[in-house]
C-alpha cells in the first residue's frame, strides 16, 4: 500500500465501485416498485458494494497513515478526484430521477415497450363486428333462410356492415332516447356486384355477371334495376338446385309469398316442393308456337335453365357462336348416332349447294338462321306477375 | 513522495476496472432479462394467457374475389381514417408483353368497378393479392423505433403504443411491406393490430370473419390441432420478399412471382 500507485488505483476503484453502485440501482429503480423483494435485494447488495468498496479504500488510506506518509501528498491528490466524483454522483442522481419520472412504470416488463401498452390494445376499443351468430340471435327468420342459403357461408356484415352501433342502440332502446341505428344494405346493384361484377381477375369459377348484359337477356327495360328486384338476398332460392327442378318461378321472390305464417311449416323439404309453375302458365303464346316446331319434344328447361345467367338464352347470345346448338347437333365422328340431325362443324356452310358459301363468321350463332325450328324470338312476360298470385 | 505522472501499468488497471463495470452493468441489463412478467393482467376479467397463443395469418390468392370487404370492415372495425389503409387488396394484371400491371380499389367502396386493362391489351393473366401487415417474427419496425413505441407481444402480435409513439414515422420508412402510416388525428404511427381487441377475447379478425370466399384466414401456431396449422402442413405457401430475413407470419398460398 505504500507506493503512491496502488493508493490511486485503490482510489479509482472506489469510483468505479460507486459507479457500478449506481448502475445497479437504476436498472432496479422500477423493479422495486413492481417486485420489492427483488428491488430490495439489488439495493442491498449494491450498498454492501459500495460499503465494501469504501472500506477497501480507508483501509489503504490507514495503511499509508501507520506507514507515517506524508498525508498532505495523498490528500492533495485526492481533491480533484473528489470534486469528479461529487460531480458523478449528482449527475448519476440527476439520471436516476430523470428516468424515474420519465420511464413509465411498466416499461420492460415484458420487453423494450411499455407492458401496459398490452392490455391497452386489448381493450382498445369493443369489437364493432358481431358475427352472425349474435345477428340470428333477434332476426330468427333470416337467420333461418340465410343458414339453408347459397349464401351460407357469408356473413351477414359482409354486407350488411359492422353491426356493433346497431346492436348497442337496440340494446339501449329501452329507455327511449337512443335512435335506433339501423344497418341496412342500399337497394342498388352495388352491393351485389362488390362480390359479382364480372372481372377478368376474379376466378372464373365464381359466378360474375355483366349487369347489363345480365338484364338485357332478361329483358328488364331500366339497367338500374336493383338486383333484389329478382334475388332476395337472405334466400335466392331460385338459385338452388331442388327448387329450380321444382320449377319456381323467379318472380317469386320468398316462400313467404305464397306460403302466409310459418315457412318451414308450410314445406318442410325444399326438395319435396311440387311443381307451381309450368312455363305455359304465363308464356303461353311462346308455348303454342314452340309445340308446332321441330323442338316440341323438348322441356323448356333443356336450353333455358331456369333463368341462370349461365345457362339461359343469355349464353346463346353472349357466346357469338354456334357452340350451343353443337352441343346437340354436332356429327362427332365416332359418337353413336342418337337420332338427331347432326352437321359437321366447322364443314357445315358448304354443304348446301344451292347456296353459294357465304361468308360466315365463326361466331355467329346458329339461331340467326334457324330461328323458325325453335320458337318465336321475343319474350312475353305479361302474365308472369298475374300468374304468380 | 513521487507521483510518476503517467504509468503505463496504472492505465491497464484503470482500463480493467472500467470493463469490468461494463460487466456489472451488462449483469444487471441480464437480471432485467430474465425477469418476464407472464401475460398482462387479463382486462375485465376475461382471461387470456398470451403463453398459449402465436398468431399468424395466411390468404389464399386463388380464392380472393376482389370484393374489399376486408377493407370495408377494417376501416369500420378499427375507425381507421379515410384515405389509409390498414389492409388493402392489390389487382395484378399481366399483358401480351409480361408486364404487370397493379392497381388498388379506394375509396369507401372498396371495389373494382371495371377492367384495368382494355381488351386490346391482350391480358394473360389476372389475379387479386390482399395486403396487411405481415407481424414479422424480426420486425424491423420495431426495431428501429426509438422510444419503443413500436413492439412485439409474446403471442406474436407487432403494435404500436399510442401513448408513447412522437410519430417520427421511422418505421413508416422501415416497413418493406408498406404497412404503416401516421394517423393523421391521432399523429402517431398506425397500422393493422392483428385486431387484438378480438382476437384476444376468442373473436376473428374483422377481414377474416367478413371474407365471403374465406380467401383470409387466421390461426394459432401454438395449437396443433389448429386449421390454419393444417392448411400450412397441406398447401404449399409463399412469403413476402423473404430475402430481407424479417421472417413475416403471413403466409400465402397460390402467390405469384410478380407480387412484391
Amino acid at each position: 500500500m505504500a507506493d503512491p500507485q496502488n493508493r490511486r488505483s485503490l482510489i479509482a476503484f472506489v469510483f468505479a465501485a460507486v459507479l457500478l453502485a449506481t448502475v445497479l440501482i437504476m436498472a432496479r429503480a422500477d423493479a422495486l416498485a413492481r417486485r420489492p423483494v427483488f428491488g430490495l435485494a439489488t439495493i442491498v447488495l449494491a450498498a454492501a458494494g459500495t460499503v465494501l468498496a469504501l472500506a477497501v479504500g480507508l483501509g489503504g488510506l490507514l495503511a499509508a497513515r501507520r506507514r507515517r506518509e506524508d498525508l498532505s501528498q495523498v490528500r492533495g491528490s485526492w481533491s480533484h478526484v473528489l470534486r469528479l466524483g461529487v460531480a458523478l454522483l449528482v449527475i448519476g442522481g440527476a439520471a436516476i430521477v430523470a428516468r424515474a419520472a420519465l420511464v413509465p412504470d411498466s416499461y420492460g416488463a415484458y420487453g423494450y415497450f411499455r407492458g401496459d401498452a398490452v392490455r391497452d390494445a386489448m381493450v382498445a376499443r369493443r369489437p364493432s363486428h358481431q358475427g352472425r351468430d349474435v345477428c340470428a340471435g333477434c332476426h330468427e327468420t333470416e337467420g333461418r333462410l340465410h343458414a339453408k342459403d347459397f349464401h351460407s357461408g357469408i356473413q351477414c356484415e359482409s354486407c350488411h356492415g359492422a353491426g356493433g352501433e346497431h346492436v348497442a342502440s337496440v340494446a339501449a332502446r329501452a329507455d327511449g332516447k337512443t335512435e335506433h341505428v339501423p344497418v341496412v344494405v342500399p337497394r342498388t346493384q352495388e352491393p351485389c356486384l362488390w362480390c359479382h361484377r364480372r372481372l377478368a381477375a376474379r376466378p372464373s369459377s365464381f359466378p360474375q355477371i355483366d349487369p347489363q348484359e345480365h338484364l338485357r337477356g332478361f329483358a328488364v327495360a331500366d339497367l338500374e334495376t336493383p338486383c333484389m328486384r329478382c334475388h332476395n338476398p337472405h334466400e335466392p332460392l331460385f338459385l338452388t338446385r331442388p327448387l329450380r327442378e321444382a320449377r319456381l318461378h323467379p318472380v317469386i321472390q320468398q316462400c313467404r309469398d305464397c306460403h302466409a305464417g310459418d315457412v318451414d311449416a308450410a314445406a318442410p323439404r325444399p326438395d319435396d316442393h311440387p311443381v307451381v309453375f309450368e312455363c305455359r302458365y304465363c308464356h303461353a303464346d311462346l308455348a303454342a308456337d314452340f309445340a308446332g316446331r321441330s323442338h316440341r319434344e323438348l322441356p323448356c328447361g333443356r336450353c333455358h335453365q331456369a333463368h341462370r345467367e349461365s345457362e339461359t338464352a343469355t349464353r346463346i347470345v353472349r357466346s357469338h357462336g354456334p357452340e350451343f346448338c353443337l352441343l346437340c347437333h354436332r356429327d362427332f365422328p365416332l359418337r353413336e348416332p342418337v337420332g338427331l340431325p347432326t352437321i359437321a362443324w366447322p364443314a357445315h356452310p358448304e354443304r348446301n349447294p344451292q347456296n353459294p358459301p357465304p361468308p360466315l363468321p365463326d361466331d355467329m350463332p346458329c339461331i340467326d338462321c334457324h330461328m323458325d325450328r325453335i320458337h318465336a324470338r321475343g319474350m312475353t312476360t305479361a302474365a308472369a306477375t298475374g300468374g304468380a298470385s | 513522495m513521487s507521483r510518476p505522472p503517467d504509468d503505463p501499468s496504472d492505465r491497464r488497471r484503470f482500463l480493467r476496472i472500467v470493463v469490468q463495470s461494463a460487466g456489472g452493468f451488462f449483469f444487471a441489463g441480464c437480471l432485467a432479462d430474465a425477469e418476464d412478467g407472464g401475460p398482462p393482467a387479463p382486462p375485465g376479467g376475461t382471461a387470456y394467457d398470451w403463453n398459449k397463443f402465436y398468431w399468424a395469418y395466411a390468404v389464399d390468392t386463388d380464392r380472393c374475389i376482389g370484393c374489399g370487404s376486408c377493407m370495408r370492415a377494417c376501416r369500420t372495425e378499427n375507425l381507421v381514417p379515410e384515405g389509409f389503409y390498414r389492409t388493402w387488396v392489390e389487382r395484378y394484371e399481366i399483358d401480351a408483353d409480361d408486364k404487370a400491371h397493379v392497381d388498388i380499389a379506394l375509396g369507401r367502396s372498396a371495389s373494382f368497378d371495371r377492367d384495368a386493362l382494355p381488351p386490346a391489351a391482350g391480358r394473360r393473366k389476372a389475379f387479386f393479392v390482399p395486403k396487411l401487415c405481415n407481424h414479422c417474427k424480426n420486425s424491423v419496425c420495431s426495431q428501429v423505433c426509438p422510444v419503443g413505441a413500436s413492439y412485439q407481444t409474446k403471442d406474436g402480435v407487432v403494435l404500436v403504443d399510442e401513448q408513447h409513439c412522437v410519430g417520427c414515422a421511422y418505421c413508416v420508412q422501415a416497413c418493406p411491406y408498406a404497412t404503416r402510416f401516421i394517423n393523421p388525428h391521432k399523429h402517431v404511427a398506425d397500422k393493422c393490430t392483428f385486431c387484438y381487441h378480438r382476437i384476444t377475447v376468442g373473436l376473428p379478425p374483422a377481414c377474416v370473419l367478413v371474407c365471403p370466399t374465406k380467401a383470409r384466414m387466421y390461426g394459432n401456431l401454438k395449437d396443433r390441432k389448429d386449421e390454419l396449422q393444417a392448411i400450412l402442413h397441406r398447401r404449399r405457401y409463399m412469403l413476402l420478399k423473404p430475402e430481407l430475413g424479417t421472417n413475416p407470419k403471413c403466409y400465402y398460398l397460390g402467390l405469384d412471382l410478380e407480387v412484391v
